[in-house]
């Protein structure tokens, strides 16, 4: 077991409504199961608003999706995966992460909403942080509907500029 | 002793210094996530035990939050009027045991 960080430097997400394919780099993060029995916990979500000059309503969601990356799936520019220890030991069957990959693209599911994420990116800060493994998004397998989530922004407003980690535990 | 608020989670959205999410923008959206301009909120979390959403408690809330006695948890809305019609209380914890239950016959 072995808590990792998933972090985006900077990033303006595009709104994409569920069960629509999302552009690689144009969302901040996935988190898809490294084996088909996997389980991944997600502990922590921060999103920092980084926009310069004008109100930018940003509804960010984390949901489960209903189509899961595939293929050769990677991090962006200014993306990073790492894990919280120095000392943790490689897992065999590392957790796919990113926001990049080749073949298909993940969906947001309708119905797999986890967490409505939303803030005003002109100077908003959002931070969500589970007190025990039981209150932690449970993701398992690789597959849908259960073995993927991702972080996007929903339909609507004016998506700004943001910053953002999500700490991830694979057991 | 174990309290159940030990378990909540924590929220924080500070827009006490961006203009914020008022409750027009929020209801474009069907979002119930109000945060206007030069506020910040800070409250507890839970997540539904059925489905895992995240609820953001409401202080303000008057109607009684569904606790189920079978899985000792608490449920959303919509996962409360289930178990109240069917009885049946599944958790999320029960679904992913059955699914790895079911891989592991498959090995």
């Amino acid at each position: 077991m072995a808590r990792r960080i998933q972090a985006q430097t900077t990033l303006t997400p595009s709104a994409y409504a569920d069960t629509t394919n999302m552009t690689d780099a144009t969302y901040p993060h996935f988190l898809q199961g490294g084996s088909p029995t996997q389980v991944n916990k997600i502990w922590e979500i921060s999103l920092n608003g980084q926009a310069a000059s004008s109100s930018s309503p940003t509804f960010m969601l984390l949901s489960r999706d209903s189509q899961t990356a595939s293929s050769a799936n990677s991090t962006s520019a200014g993306q990073t995966d790492q894990p919280l220890d120095f000392a943790t030991a490689a897992l065999t069957s590392a957790a796919q992460v990113g926001t990049t990959n080749t073949a298909s693209k993940p969906q947001r599911s309708a119905t797999g909403h986890l967490a409505n994420c939303s803030l005003n990116a002109f100077g908003g800060v959002y931070f969500w942080r589970a007190n025990r493994a039981e209150e932690c998004f449970t993701m398992v397998s690789a597959t849908a509907p259960l073995g993927q989530s991702s972080l996007s922004a929903f339909t609507g407003g004016t998506p700004g500029l943001i910053g953002s980690h999500l700490i991830y535990e694979s057991m | 002793m174990f309290s159940k608020r030990e378990a909540e989670g924590y929220l924080l959205v500070d827009h006490t210094d961006s203009p914020g999410i008022s409750a027009e923008q929020a209801a474009s959206v069907r979002s119930h996530l109000v945060v206007p301009g030069g506020t910040k909120l800070e409250t507890a979390t839970y997540n539904c035990t059925n489905c895992e959403r995240m609820i953001i408690l409401n202080p303000l809330r008057t109607r009684e939050r569904y606790y189920c006695q079978k899985c000792d948890g608490y449920h959303c809305d919509d996962c409360a009027l289930i178990t109240k019609l069917t009885g049946v209380c599944k958790t999320m914890k029960q679904v992913i045991e059955e699914l790895l239950a079911r891989m592991a016959k498959a090995i």
